[in-house]
């Protein structure tokens, strides 16, 4: 009987132990007998990352965090990860804490530094040897920031936003939006008098061009009858009749006053009238005589051909004028409204 | 004048028995301090109080705990239904299993079973004088009595509570696979995601106190029976109430001291 209670006390006791030491190990996550994988890691900081904390390797936990400690000095972090399986670390290895869900359980993440450039890896010193002989070696961390201090960056960029808001409410106020809205008015206004303008720049302009073909029109015409006049007047100057026709009235002027002689004694009243007839005679005369000495236009016209010729290339450039101002009015006819 | 004369005599009878109860208290813990060198009277009979406050324990400790197990998976269910992933099941289960209710729950059901039954054993033989006869004998009754309960109890306590932990956890982990949409990868997620070893050990240490707690209330009030059959059931009734209020003083001494 006695040894029956010594029994199921000792059975009770190993049972007990054994699932204390068997539990308390399997919820670590100890691996029995695996290999393992020791890697240190220095970090400015660890957040909220904690004794027991899962490592994970491309999403897949491979180990907890084993030690935390801060390393002589103060000047970082070290944490030593246990790797239940054997395995080599990217050439680049770095490692991101941060939080593993919403609900405050961090983790450890064996990452390639390359896949996050912008994390400030800390920068492990050259030559670091890792304190323990069991690890690997010692990679750089990065802590990612605590939401705690997100939300207190979000709070302090919402206050400044307020901030903002009530400048711009304060700069922005209903004075402004009124002078804004008579600005708007004023534009407006602006506009449609430039509308009015330009609207009547354009009947001006048509107005203009029209006068200036119709001005064109008329000097080309001009130019056409002078042209033909002076073709008239050069071919009345070359064929010398113009000469006869003067001899002719000198002739006539003489008879005429030989006749007036003779009628001047049997008549008075002939007499004055011959006188009249006889002094416009002598003014014939004497513009024939001047006619004839080259004087005035017409004399310069009858004695020297080269005028009649400069007229004709006068003429000649004239009409050339008008066909290209006709072709190219902008070339005289520039329009502008400011 | 006479009614404020008693009434005050009454407060000064309570604080004097309360006092000369610590006091009492005191002297029956160094007795049984000092009464440890005895251990040619007391180890001959630890092994059967191992047996009886532990072993014999078990069942009942067990039996708690597996409906506590079961209760809190689908409490922790229910409650985490669409805002908690349901993973945190197995975190429930293990945290409060492991730190709160194996301990104190096994420690209230055994201050019923174990500290009711000392101090019944006790004051019966106190009110029929075999303490007395044991002490004629020059045997010391505190070595012969309470030093090998108590050793029991705080042997045995820790141990029964771990079981009792352990079913616990197994048992809310397979009211999750039957009861629950909960895998066991799931579970077990859970349950190793905020599991820190000092959990036993905090478990461990509230064991040890309880157990010491229960069995050492049931040897006093056992020690100190007074008034024949009444008087033991008497013993039995407040040896248990007051076991039963400092494992929770005790627990919640623990939590502050610890926890923080």
């Amino acid at each position: 009987m006695n040894r029956n209670k010594e029994f199921l006390v000792g059975a009770v006791i190993i049972l007990a132990i054994v699932v204390a030491v068997g539990g308390t190990l399997l919820l670590q996550g100890t691996n029995f007998g695996r290999a393992t994988t020791t890697v240190e890691v220095l970090l400015e900081s660890v957040g909220q990352l904690s004794e027991g904390n899962p490592v994970t390797y491309r999403g897949v936990r491979i180990g907890q965090t084993a030690s935390i400690d801060v390393e002589p000095g103060g000047s970082a972090v070290r944490v030593t990860l246990l790797l239940t399986e054997e395995m080599s670390l990217p050439a680049d290895a770095g490692v991101v804490l941060g939080p593993e869900s919403l609900f405050g359980d961090w983790q450890a993440e064996i990452v390639s530094r390359s896949r996050f450039p912008r994390f400030a890896f800390f920068d492990v010193p050259p030559g670091t040897r890792p304190l323990s002989d069991e690890a690997v070696g010692v990679v750089g961390g990065y802590a990612l920031p605590e939401i705690t201090r997100l939300t207190a960056s979000a709070e302090q960029i919402s206050v400044n936003l307020a901030d903002l808001t009530a400048r711009m409410e304060l700069a922005f106020n209903q004075e402004t939006a009124d002078n804004l809205a008579r600005a708007i008015d004023n534009i407006e206004a602006i506009t449609q008098e430039v509308r009015s303008l330009v609207q009547q720049q354009s009947i001006v302009a048509a107005s203009i061009t029209a006068s200036a073909d119709s001005a064109l029109n008329e000097v080309e015409l001009a130019a056409h009858a002078a042209r033909r006049s002076l073709d008239r007047v050069e071919a009345f100057v070359e064929n010398a009749r113009f000469d006869s026709i003067i001899d002719n009235v000198r002739i006539a002027s003489e008879g005429i006053r030989i006749i007036t002689a003779g009628l001047a004694d049997p008549e008075s009243g002939l007499a004055s009238t011959l006188e009249r007839a006889d002094s416009a005679f002598v003014r014939i005369d004497r513009i024939t005589a001047r006619l004839e000495a080259g004087e005035g236009s017409l004399g310069r016209l009858l004695l020297d051909t080269t005028f009649a010729l400069r007229a004709e290339e006068v003429l000649l450039s004239f009409d050339l004028l008008l066909k290209d101002v006709r072709e190219n009015p902008h070339r005289y006819v520039r329009l502008s409204i400011f | 004048m006479a009614a404020i004369t008693t009434h005050v005599e009454a407060v000064g009878q309570a604080a004097i028995r309360s006092v000369s109860s610590v006091g009492r208290a005191g002297f029956l813990g160094i007795d049984a301090v000092r009464a440890l060198r005895k251990v040619e009277l007391w180890g001959p009979h630890l092994i059967p109080q191992l047996a009886r406050v532990g072993v014999e324990s078990v069942p009942i400790a067990l039996f708690i705990a597996t409906f506590t197990g079961i209760v809190l998976s689908l409490q922790a269910s229910y409650t985490f239904t669409g805002a908690v992933p349901l993973y945190f099941v197995g975190t429930l289960v293990g945290k409060t299993m492991i730190l709160e209710l194996g301990p104190v729950l096994t420690g209230l059901a055994l201050s019923g079973r174990v500290g009711a039954n000392i101090a019944a054993e006790i004051g019966t033989m106190r009110v029929t004088d075999q303490i007395d006869a044991l002490e004629t004998l020059a045997y010391d009754p505190v070595a012969y009595l309470v030093v090998p309960r108590v050793l029991a109890g705080a042997i045995m306590f820790p141990l029964v509570v771990i079981l009792a932990n352990a079913i616990g956890i197994l048992a809310g982990w397979g009211a999750s696979l039957v009861l629950l949409d909960l895998s066991s990868p799931e579970f077990l997620k859970g349950l190793k995601l905020f599991f820190l070893p000092f959990d036993v050990r905090f478990s461990f240490i509230k064991s040890i106190t309880f157990g010491v707690t229960v069995t050492a209330v049931g040897c006093y009030f056992g020690f100190h029976t007074r008034g024949g059959a009444e008087g033991v059931g008497h013993a039995t009734t407040r040896a248990v109430v007051i076991a039963s209020m400092i494992i929770l003083v005790l627990d919640a001494f623990w939590a502050a001291v610890l926890l923080r």
